[in-house]
């Protein structure tokens, strides 16, 4: 299985160049966040911990700045985010937070540390209506940036409006490629029931 | 009481802190159980707590544990348990006493090989634990057999005098009082301000909490939890190598059963200092404060005039009660976030 390593016979190329020696580092070095589809936070943790995980901003002391890490949370829940409640206020547990509030901050710690590239897995999963919409719209804000974006998930009605782009995969192999504007939703659902029955787009 | 925060909750873009009691509320918690123990123990034997000589013999005595338990906390917040360090601090001040009463060498290199005899098992405890996925509980225990085991061997069994005239250096620098107060106490309070700086201000000390509460999310963030769990466990094997020699210099002598008698008093100052057992959260101050609160309640039955023995019954009534009240404040806390939203 490919676990940070590509199945034999795949490659990663990034800008051109062919990557093999995958990691965390790597990947944040080459400007490429990704949101999980289990949010990767920690819970019990304040919300200032968690924007910052693993990449903690130190001062010439060496020692982490507690304060900037507080204050730059409390700018991007406010600016970026919209959040205005108090629950998010940056040294709240993020366990206190709805679904949506959690993935708002898995997302903007993926936009904080200017990617180029944001992988998101599935991150529409567990939300409600109104969370799942919000979410769309950070994805299409991803765009607007002039930044990249992989979406991953099950679920054309999310996927389809904010896309320009559509990989289709059905058991480990690309099934099919389609530009937004050569496909209507319709369409589309209909390829997807063949190629769940058949394994053929066509 | 708990709904006084509702009248100032934010309108239009204000966010609101949380209150102090719910980011501080185990240490506040921990901090009043030591003032309620302290005036009930004044009120009981005025005389004795009125004298400055009770505040010495604990003084002398709670850091013996009380360092240890510092060190633990990391490890504990890091979900993790160490039981072995009463076996590393016997085996440590071994390497000590091997190198100087028998090998001839100085006080100085027989503390380097000491610490680093600590530090080589406490390595070896967090290598099993965090790379081989083995349960701390389980391994710990093996592992404490094994340097209590090694120890013995080494010394045969004996004993080594640990005299003043002999070690003048070491009594100076364990043993002493600096302006009447006890050394033991002022290396437990710089201990806890070096530790609460790497547990408060340095990346190690953030991804301790980090592998705690969650160490998929930890890893999936490019947090190396094989390396923090087993530097934390190094913590624990140098202090408590350093706790074996303040402990054996301070009786004298180094016996083959050093760290007998210290396992318990050292998890529950953890336990009672507010550190979950479920890991990601804890505080080293908390762990300070229990670890007295531990080492009072010895001294202070005794010279309030009652009978020894309800030594452990009041040890058992004041970790469990501490403990109770601090889930359910904790479960409080939590009901009021969740609903105040």
């Amino acid at each position: 299985m490919g676990f940070y390593r590509p199945d034999s016979g795949g490659e990663i190329h990034f800008h051109g160049r062919r990557i093999d020696d995958w990691s965390v580092a790597r990947a944040r070095s080459l400007g490429i966040e990704t949101v999980y589809q289990e949010r990767a936070l920690s819970e019990k943790q304040p919300i200032w911990r968690n924007m910052f995980m693993g990449r903690e901003p130190r001062t010439r002391w060496g020692l982490i700045d507690v304060k900037r890490m507080r204050s730059e949370s409390a700018r991007l829940m406010s600016e970026h985010m919209g959040f205005t409640s108090a629950a998010v206020h940056p040294d709240n547990v993020v366990t206190t937070m709805s679904g949506g509030e959690k993935q708002g901050v898995a997302i903007t710690r993926a936009l904080y540390f200017d990617a180029e590239l944001v992988i998101l897995d599935e991150p529409t999963m567990g939300l409600s209506l109104s969370e799942t919409k919000k979410t769309l719209d950070f994805v299409s804000g991803i765009k607007k940036a002039g930044k990249s974006a992989i979406f991953i998930d099950h679920n054309i009605f999310h996927v389809y409006p904010v896309v320009d782009r559509l990989y289709v995969l059905d058991r480990g192999k690309v099934a099919g490629v389609y530009a937004k504007s050569e496909i209507t939703m319709d369409e589309l659902i209909d390829r997807l029931y063949r190629v769940a029955r058949s394994g053929s787009m066509d | 009481m708990a709904t006084g925060a509702i009248p100032n909750r934010p309108v239009d873009n204000r966010i609101a802190p949380p209150s102090a009691l719910r980011r501080h509320g185990s240490q506040l918690g921990i901090i009043g159980v030591g003032l309620a123990m302290w005036l009930a123990f004044v009120v009981a034997a005025p005389a004795v707590f009125t004298n400055l000589d009770i505040y010495r013999a604990f003084a002398q005595t709670t850091p013996q544990f009380g360092i240890i338990a510092l060190a633990l906390t990391f490890v504990v917040i890091t979900g993790e348990i160490d039981l072995s360090f009463p076996s590393i601090m016997a085996l440590g001040t071994a390497a000590f006493c091997l190198t100087t009463a028998y090998g001839g060498a100085p006080w100085w290199i027989g503390i380097v090989c000491a610490l680093a005899t600590g530090a080589a098992c406490g390595l070896l405890n967090g290598l099993l634990v965090a790379k081989l996925n083995i349960p701390s509980l389980v391994i710990t225990i093996g592992t404490s057999f094994l340097y209590r085991g090694l120890e013995l061997v080494l010394m045969n069994g004996t004993g080594v005098p640990l005299t003043a005239d002999k070690y003048p250096a070491m009594h100076a620098l364990l043993r002493a009082s600096v302006f009447g107060v006890p050394v033991q106490t002022l290396w437990m309070i710089a201990i806890l301000i070096v530790f609460w700086i790497l547990l408060n201000r340095t990346r190690f000390g953030a991804h301790v909490f980090l592998v705690g509460d969650n160490p998929t999310s930890a890893r999936l963030m490019g947090v190396n939890a094989v390396s923090v769990k087993a530097r934390a466990f190094v913590l624990v094997g140098v202090t408590a190598v350093f706790s074996g020699l303040l402990t054996s210099i301070y009786g004298y002598y180094f016996w083959p059963t050093t760290g007998d008698g210290f396992l318990l008093n050292t998890i529950a100052s953890v336990f009672l200092g507010g550190t979950s057992v479920f890991g990601g959260t804890g505080s080293v101050v908390g762990t300070f404060v229990a670890s007295y609160i531990i080492g009072a309640i010895n001294a202070g039955i005794v010279s309030a005039g009652i009978n020894a023995f309800y030594t452990q019954l009041a040890f058992g009534l004041v970790i469990v009660i501490s403990v109770v009240l601090q889930t359910l404040i904790e479960r409080r806390i939590r009901r009021q976030s969740l609903t105040g939203r």
